[in-house]
């Protein structure tokens, strides 16, 4: 009872403090933290008032948190729109193109369309022929500094 | 209002960043613009054609008369060759000269390749750039330059 009547004097203190802008950020900790503690019948009117007011701040801060769901799944729908809008309005000349349809076998030399299975595929094997030129120099020229290593190192 | 339009740029951004990752940058080498060029000869194949090379796409450039060419794919292969699980590369003269770029697949069997030879560095007059798509291992790639 008497630990009750020294708590409400000192919320009182600090309220009359807080209302005239005469409290300390620590003052309004001890405040708020008394606030939350106290059984609403052991506050004076004062002190239930006040309690409440701190009540209606909390369920408002929590509602704010809850907005923040709705933010995200805005976001969310904007990058499945975006994501789609991209895949969809993208030339086609950068994809289709790029993998052909199935079945395609087709060339075009020299700004001519080849249409003949044989020809393009005798144009694939002689475009690999020619890389392979620089397969072939690529291990030539390591077996080559592999020799030059040894010759060091002997 | 300020919060939405941070969210609408980060939401873009990151579309964005995603869609750059899943294209090759030499696609748009591939786009049909030198088609029509007398110097150019590009190649497309898919599917049946290929299956006995364990392969589903084959896509490629061969460029002759045009040592510039070179300024334009090389920028772009590299960019591609740097994310390659597996390369062979050598340099002629300061420049790229042979590339062969493996990218495995993550959680599929196919492989895709990149090919690139510049023989300008050698005397000769053609760049060749190639693109393969399938199931096909780097040694089955390399018997077929012995073809």
């Amino acid at each position: 009872m008497k630990n009750n009547i020294n708590q409400n004097t000192e919320i009182e203190r600090l309220l009359d403090l807080y209302y005239r802008g005469e409290t300390t950020i620590e003052q309004e900790r001890q405040l708020k933290s008394m606030l939350a503690a106290a059984p609403e019948r052991s506050l004076t009117p004062e002190g239930m008032a006040a309690k409440a007011t701190k009540a209606y701040f909390d369920v408002a801060r929590s509602r704010k948190r809850v907005n923040w769901r709705v933010w995200i799944a805005a976001a969310a729908s904007i990058a499945v729109i975006c994501a789609l809008g991209v895949t969809f309005l993208r030339s086609p000349a950068t994809t289709d193109d790029f993998t052909p349809a199935e079945g395609e076998c087709i060339a075009y030399v020299n700004g001519v369309q080849v249409n003949s299975t044989d020809e393009v595929m005798d144009l694939m094997a002689d475009q690999l022929r020619i890389v392979g030129d620089g397969a072939l120099d690529f291990d030539t020229s390591i077996d080559e500094e592999m020799d030059t290593f040894n010759e060091i190192f002997q | 209002m300020k919060r939405l339009i941070i969210l609408i740029f980060v939401s873009l951004t990151a579309v964005v960043t995603m869609s750059a990752q899943s294209e090759m940058n030499i696609a748009p080498l591939f786009d049909g613009r030198y088609r029509a060029n007398p110097n150019v000869v590009e190649t497309i194949i898919r599917g049946s054609k290929l299956e006995k090379y364990d392969l589903s796409d084959y896509h490629a450039l061969t460029v002759t008369g045009d040592s510039g060419f070179a300024a334009q794919v090389v920028p772009l292969v590299t960019a591609d060759g740097s994310k390659a699980t597996d390369s062979e590369v050598s340099y002629r003269k300061g420049q790229l000269y042979y590339a062969f770029y493996t990218f495995t697949g993550r959680n599929q069997p196919q492989n895709t390749y990149i090919l690139y030879l510049n023989q300008w560095l050698k005397g000769g007059d053609k760049i060749v750039l190639i693109y393969m798509k399938g199931e096909a291992t780097p040694s089955q790639i390399k018997n077929l330059f012995k073809h």
